[in-house]
Protein backbone atom coordinates (compact mmCIF):
# COMPACT_ATOMS: atom_id res chain seq x y z
CA UNK A 1 0.00 0.00 0.00
CA UNK A 2 2.84 2.39 0.94
CA UNK A 3 4.48 1.56 -2.38
CA UNK A 4 1.30 2.45 -4.24
CA UNK A 5 1.22 5.82 -2.47
CA UNK A 6 4.86 6.44 -3.37
CA UNK A 7 4.11 5.67 -7.02
CA UNK A 8 1.07 7.95 -6.99
CA UNK A 9 3.17 10.69 -5.39
CA UNK A 10 5.73 10.29 -8.19
CA UNK A 11 3.00 10.63 -10.83
CA UNK A 12 1.69 13.75 -9.06
CA UNK A 13 5.23 15.12 -8.88
CA UNK A 14 5.69 14.47 -12.60
CA UNK A 15 2.46 16.27 -13.43
CA UNK A 16 3.44 19.21 -11.22
CA UNK A 17 7.04 19.51 -12.40
CA UNK A 18 6.08 19.41 -16.06
CA UNK A 19 3.71 22.35 -15.52
CA UNK A 20 4.98 25.30 -17.54
CA UNK A 21 5.29 28.76 -16.05
CA UNK A 22 3.76 31.75 -17.84
CA UNK A 23 5.97 33.68 -20.24
CA UNK A 24 5.62 35.64 -23.47
CA UNK A 25 6.62 32.82 -25.77
CA UNK A 26 4.19 30.48 -24.15
CA UNK A 27 1.42 33.03 -24.60
CA UNK A 28 2.24 33.39 -28.29
CA UNK A 29 2.18 29.61 -28.68
CA UNK A 30 -1.00 29.23 -26.69
CA UNK A 31 -3.33 29.81 -29.63
CA UNK A 32 -1.56 27.24 -31.79
CA UNK A 33 -1.49 24.69 -28.99
CA UNK A 34 -5.14 25.31 -28.23
CA UNK A 35 -6.00 24.66 -31.85
CA UNK A 36 -3.90 21.46 -31.86
CA UNK A 37 -5.63 20.20 -28.76
CA UNK A 38 -9.06 20.98 -30.20
CA UNK A 39 -8.08 19.05 -33.35
CA UNK A 40 -6.93 16.07 -31.27
CA UNK A 41 -10.11 16.26 -29.22
CA UNK A 42 -12.32 16.38 -32.34
CA UNK A 43 -10.42 13.57 -34.03
CA UNK A 44 -10.68 11.30 -30.96
CA UNK A 45 -14.33 12.16 -30.49
CA UNK A 46 -15.07 11.37 -34.14
CA UNK A 47 -13.22 8.05 -33.97
CA UNK A 48 -14.92 6.92 -30.77
CA UNK A 49 -18.43 8.12 -31.62
CA UNK A 50 -18.55 7.29 -35.33
CA UNK A 51 -21.42 5.11 -36.55
CA UNK A 52 -19.10 3.29 -38.94
CA UNK A 53 -16.24 1.33 -37.44
CA UNK A 54 -13.05 0.46 -39.29
CA UNK A 55 -11.32 -2.94 -39.05
CA UNK A 56 -8.32 -1.19 -37.47
CA UNK A 57 -10.54 0.35 -34.79
CA UNK A 58 -12.07 -3.06 -34.01
CA UNK A 59 -8.59 -4.57 -33.66
CA UNK A 60 -7.58 -1.71 -31.36
CA UNK A 61 -10.68 -2.41 -29.26
CA UNK A 62 -9.66 -6.07 -28.96
CA UNK A 63 -6.41 -4.88 -27.39
CA UNK A 64 -8.52 -2.61 -25.20
CA UNK A 65 -10.57 -5.65 -24.09
CA UNK A 66 -7.38 -7.45 -22.99
CA UNK A 67 -6.48 -4.47 -20.84
CA UNK A 68 -9.98 -4.36 -19.34
CA UNK A 69 -9.62 -8.02 -18.41
CA UNK A 70 -6.28 -7.28 -16.77
CA UNK A 71 -7.92 -4.37 -14.88
CA UNK A 72 -10.71 -6.72 -13.75
CA UNK A 73 -8.20 -9.07 -12.09
CA UNK A 74 -6.23 -6.12 -10.65
CA UNK A 75 -9.34 -4.77 -8.95
CA UNK A 76 -10.39 -8.25 -7.83
CA UNK A 77 -7.00 -8.57 -6.15
CA UNK A 78 -7.68 -5.33 -4.22
CA UNK A 79 -11.08 -6.69 -3.13
CA UNK A 80 -9.47 -9.87 -1.84
CA UNK A 81 -6.50 -8.28 -0.10
CA UNK A 82 -7.23 -8.28 3.63
CA UNK A 83 -4.73 -5.45 4.21
CA UNK A 84 -6.50 -3.07 1.82
CA UNK A 85 -8.59 -0.29 3.35
CA UNK A 86 -12.36 -0.48 2.95
CA UNK A 87 -12.51 2.76 0.92
CA UNK A 88 -10.23 1.24 -1.74
CA UNK A 89 -12.26 -1.97 -1.77
CA UNK A 90 -15.41 0.00 -2.27
CA UNK A 91 -13.82 1.91 -5.16
CA UNK A 92 -12.47 -1.34 -6.68
CA UNK A 93 -15.97 -2.76 -6.48
CA UNK A 94 -17.41 0.22 -8.35
CA UNK A 95 -14.65 -0.03 -10.96
CA UNK A 96 -15.37 -3.73 -11.54
CA UNK A 97 -19.06 -2.86 -12.03
CA UNK A 98 -18.05 -0.27 -14.63
CA UNK A 99 -16.09 -2.91 -16.55
CA UNK A 100 -19.07 -5.26 -16.83
CA UNK A 101 -21.76 -5.05 -19.50
CA UNK A 102 -24.47 -5.79 -16.92
CA UNK A 103 -24.79 -6.61 -13.21
CA UNK A 104 -25.95 -10.21 -13.52
CA UNK A 105 -22.95 -11.66 -15.34
CA UNK A 106 -22.05 -15.27 -14.62
CA UNK A 107 -18.48 -15.61 -13.44
CA UNK A 108 -16.94 -19.01 -12.78
CA UNK A 109 -14.04 -19.49 -10.37
CA UNK A 110 -12.24 -22.39 -8.85
CA UNK A 111 -12.76 -22.52 -5.08
CA UNK A 112 -9.47 -21.74 -3.33
CA UNK A 113 -7.61 -24.90 -2.43
CA UNK A 114 -10.17 -27.17 -4.10
CA UNK A 115 -10.91 -28.58 -7.51
CA UNK A 116 -14.44 -27.32 -7.15
CA UNK A 117 -16.03 -24.70 -9.38
CA UNK A 118 -18.06 -21.82 -8.02
CA UNK A 119 -20.42 -19.77 -10.13
CA UNK A 120 -21.27 -16.27 -9.01
CA UNK A 121 -23.06 -13.30 -10.48
CA UNK A 122 -21.17 -10.02 -10.47
CA UNK A 123 -23.40 -8.79 -7.65
CA UNK A 124 -22.72 -11.89 -5.54
CA UNK A 125 -19.01 -11.55 -6.21
CA UNK A 126 -18.95 -7.92 -5.13
CA UNK A 127 -21.27 -8.22 -2.17
CA UNK A 128 -19.68 -11.24 -0.50
CA UNK A 129 -19.29 -10.71 3.22
CA UNK A 130 -15.86 -10.40 4.83
CA UNK A 131 -14.59 -13.82 5.84
CA UNK A 132 -16.22 -15.58 2.91
CA UNK A 133 -13.89 -17.42 0.57
CA UNK A 134 -11.30 -15.37 -1.27
CA UNK A 135 -10.75 -15.58 -4.98
CA UNK A 136 -7.03 -15.57 -5.53
CA UNK A 137 -6.41 -16.06 -9.22
CA UNK A 138 -3.52 -14.47 -11.02
CA UNK A 139 -4.31 -13.40 -14.56
CA UNK A 140 -1.77 -14.44 -17.21
CA UNK A 141 -1.68 -11.56 -19.75
CA UNK A 142 0.40 -13.49 -22.30
CA UNK A 143 -2.26 -16.20 -22.49
CA UNK A 144 -4.99 -13.99 -23.98
CA UNK A 145 -6.19 -14.96 -27.43
CA UNK A 146 -9.08 -13.75 -29.51
CA UNK A 147 -11.45 -16.67 -30.06
CA UNK A 148 -14.11 -14.67 -31.91
CA UNK A 149 -13.41 -11.20 -33.25
CA UNK A 150 -15.96 -8.46 -32.62
CA UNK A 151 -19.07 -9.19 -34.70
CA UNK A 152 -21.75 -6.58 -35.30
CA UNK A 153 -25.02 -7.33 -33.48
CA UNK A 154 -26.68 -3.96 -33.90
CA UNK A 155 -25.78 -0.36 -34.74
CA UNK A 156 -24.58 0.13 -31.17
CA UNK A 157 -23.28 -3.32 -30.19
CA UNK A 158 -20.49 -5.68 -31.24
CA UNK A 159 -19.76 -9.01 -29.48
CA UNK A 160 -16.68 -11.21 -29.35
CA UNK A 161 -15.00 -13.86 -27.21
CA UNK A 162 -11.51 -14.26 -25.77
CA UNK A 163 -9.67 -17.10 -24.11
CA UNK A 164 -7.17 -16.67 -21.28
CA UNK A 165 -5.51 -18.47 -18.38
CA UNK A 166 -5.40 -17.77 -14.68
CA UNK A 167 -3.06 -19.37 -12.15
CA UNK A 168 -4.03 -20.22 -8.61
CA UNK A 169 -2.44 -22.05 -5.73
CA UNK A 170 -3.77 -25.44 -4.58
CA UNK A 171 -2.88 -27.49 -1.53
CA UNK A 172 -1.04 -30.69 -2.25
CA UNK A 173 -0.30 -33.62 0.03
CA UNK A 174 1.21 -32.53 3.31
CA UNK A 175 2.01 -28.83 3.37
CA UNK A 176 3.09 -28.49 -0.25
CA UNK A 177 1.22 -26.09 -2.49
CA UNK A 178 1.23 -26.28 -6.25
CA UNK A 179 0.04 -24.02 -9.01
CA UNK A 180 -2.93 -24.85 -11.17
CA UNK A 181 -3.55 -23.20 -14.50
CA UNK A 182 -7.20 -22.73 -15.40
CA UNK A 183 -8.37 -21.95 -18.92
CA UNK A 184 -11.26 -19.53 -19.19
CA UNK A 185 -13.30 -17.65 -21.76
CA UNK A 186 -14.78 -14.20 -21.48
CA UNK A 187 -17.45 -12.61 -23.66
CA UNK A 188 -16.42 -9.14 -24.74
CA UNK A 189 -18.65 -6.32 -25.95
CA UNK A 190 -18.13 -3.07 -27.75
CA UNK A 191 -21.11 -0.86 -27.01
CA UNK A 192 -21.97 2.77 -27.44
CA UNK A 193 -22.46 4.40 -24.06
CA UNK A 194 -22.68 7.95 -22.76
CA UNK A 195 -19.26 9.18 -21.73
CA UNK A 196 -17.93 12.54 -20.56
CA UNK A 197 -15.03 13.33 -22.87
CA UNK A 198 -13.35 16.70 -22.91
CA UNK A 199 -16.16 18.12 -20.79
CA UNK A 200 -18.90 16.99 -23.21
CA UNK A 201 -21.19 14.00 -22.99
CA UNK A 202 -20.95 11.88 -26.13
CA UNK A 203 -22.03 8.39 -27.12
CA UNK A 204 -18.65 6.68 -27.35
CA UNK A 205 -17.67 3.11 -28.21
CA UNK A 206 -16.64 1.45 -24.95
CA UNK A 207 -15.39 -2.08 -24.25
CA UNK A 208 -17.17 -4.16 -21.61
CA UNK A 209 -16.66 -7.64 -20.20
CA UNK A 210 -19.32 -10.35 -20.12
CA UNK A 211 -19.73 -13.87 -18.73
CA UNK A 212 -16.53 -15.71 -17.74
CA UNK A 213 -16.48 -19.49 -17.96
CA UNK A 214 -13.96 -22.16 -17.07
CA UNK A 215 -12.96 -24.29 -20.04
CA UNK A 216 -10.37 -26.55 -18.44
CA UNK A 217 -7.87 -27.12 -15.65
CA UNK A 218 -4.28 -27.85 -16.53
CA UNK B 1 -7.25 8.77 -1.11
CA UNK B 2 -9.46 11.87 -0.59
CA UNK B 3 -6.55 14.33 -0.36
CA UNK B 4 -4.83 13.06 -3.50
CA UNK B 5 -8.12 12.85 -5.34
CA UNK B 6 -8.81 16.49 -4.48
CA UNK B 7 -5.33 17.53 -5.66
CA UNK B 8 -5.87 15.79 -9.00
CA UNK B 9 -9.40 17.16 -9.37
CA UNK B 10 -8.00 20.68 -9.01
CA UNK B 11 -5.02 20.06 -11.31
CA UNK B 12 -6.98 18.54 -14.20
CA UNK B 13 -9.35 20.71 -16.19
CA UNK B 14 -12.94 19.46 -16.48
CA UNK B 15 -12.62 19.59 -20.26
CA UNK B 16 -9.30 17.68 -20.34
CA UNK B 17 -8.81 15.05 -23.02
CA UNK B 18 -7.28 11.96 -21.43
CA UNK B 19 -6.24 8.97 -23.45
CA UNK B 20 -4.44 5.74 -22.81
CA UNK B 21 -2.37 4.24 -25.59
CA UNK B 22 -1.45 0.57 -25.90
CA UNK B 23 1.53 -1.04 -27.52
CA UNK B 24 5.19 -1.70 -26.81
CA UNK B 25 6.93 0.07 -29.67
CA UNK B 26 4.00 1.32 -31.70
CA UNK B 27 0.49 2.35 -30.75
CA UNK B 28 -1.87 -0.56 -31.40
CA UNK B 29 -4.83 0.68 -29.43
CA UNK B 30 -6.28 3.59 -27.58
CA UNK B 31 -8.94 4.32 -25.02
CA UNK B 32 -10.56 7.56 -24.01
CA UNK B 33 -11.03 8.22 -20.33
CA UNK B 34 -13.15 10.74 -18.52
CA UNK B 35 -11.43 12.84 -15.84
CA UNK B 36 -13.06 10.75 -13.10
CA UNK B 37 -12.01 7.46 -14.71
CA UNK B 38 -8.39 8.66 -14.91
CA UNK B 39 -8.38 9.83 -11.30
CA UNK B 40 -9.90 6.49 -10.22
CA UNK B 41 -7.17 4.65 -12.14
CA UNK B 42 -4.29 6.46 -10.50
CA UNK B 43 -5.65 6.64 -6.97
CA UNK B 44 -6.43 2.97 -6.51
CA UNK B 45 -3.52 0.76 -5.33
CA UNK B 46 -3.69 -1.68 -8.23
CA UNK B 47 -0.82 -3.79 -9.56
CA UNK B 48 -0.82 -1.78 -12.79
CA UNK B 49 -0.33 1.54 -10.98
CA UNK B 50 3.44 1.04 -10.83
CA UNK B 51 3.48 0.54 -14.60
CA UNK B 52 1.67 3.73 -15.52
CA UNK B 53 3.83 6.01 -17.62
CA UNK B 54 2.62 9.53 -18.36
CA UNK B 55 3.83 10.21 -21.91
CA UNK B 56 2.64 13.75 -22.38
CA UNK B 57 0.71 16.48 -20.61
CA UNK B 58 -0.49 19.83 -21.89
CA UNK B 59 -1.45 22.78 -19.72
CA UNK B 60 -3.67 25.83 -20.06
CA UNK B 61 -4.09 28.37 -17.29
CA UNK B 62 -2.04 26.12 -15.01
CA UNK B 63 -4.50 23.25 -15.43
CA UNK B 64 -3.92 20.02 -17.31
CA UNK B 65 -5.98 19.92 -20.48
CA UNK B 66 -4.47 16.85 -22.14
CA UNK B 67 -2.88 13.69 -20.76
CA UNK B 68 -1.51 10.82 -22.79
CA UNK B 69 -0.38 7.79 -20.83
CA UNK B 70 0.26 4.10 -21.15
CA UNK B 71 0.63 1.12 -18.91
CA UNK B 72 3.98 -0.48 -19.53
CA UNK B 73 3.99 -4.23 -20.07
CA UNK B 74 4.98 -6.13 -16.95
Amino acid sequence: MKRAFRILSLILLYLLTTAKSCNDRQQSDAGRERSLIETTKDSLRNEFSSDTISAAFLQAMEVNAQLKLSDFYDYLMILNDPSTKEQFKSKASAMIRNLCIREDLTIQFLMPGKEEMKELTTEQLLSKAPGEFQIIERFVPSSVMVLTSFQKKSDSLYCGKMGFDVVSSRSGRGTDNFLVKTGKTVDVFLAKRDKIIGGDSIKAWTVFLGDMKITGIR
Amino acid sequence: MGKRRNQLTKMIDDSAVIYQVYGKTMVVGMDLLSKDEFIDKITIPSASLKNIEVLNTKFRNEKIIEIRFRIKDK
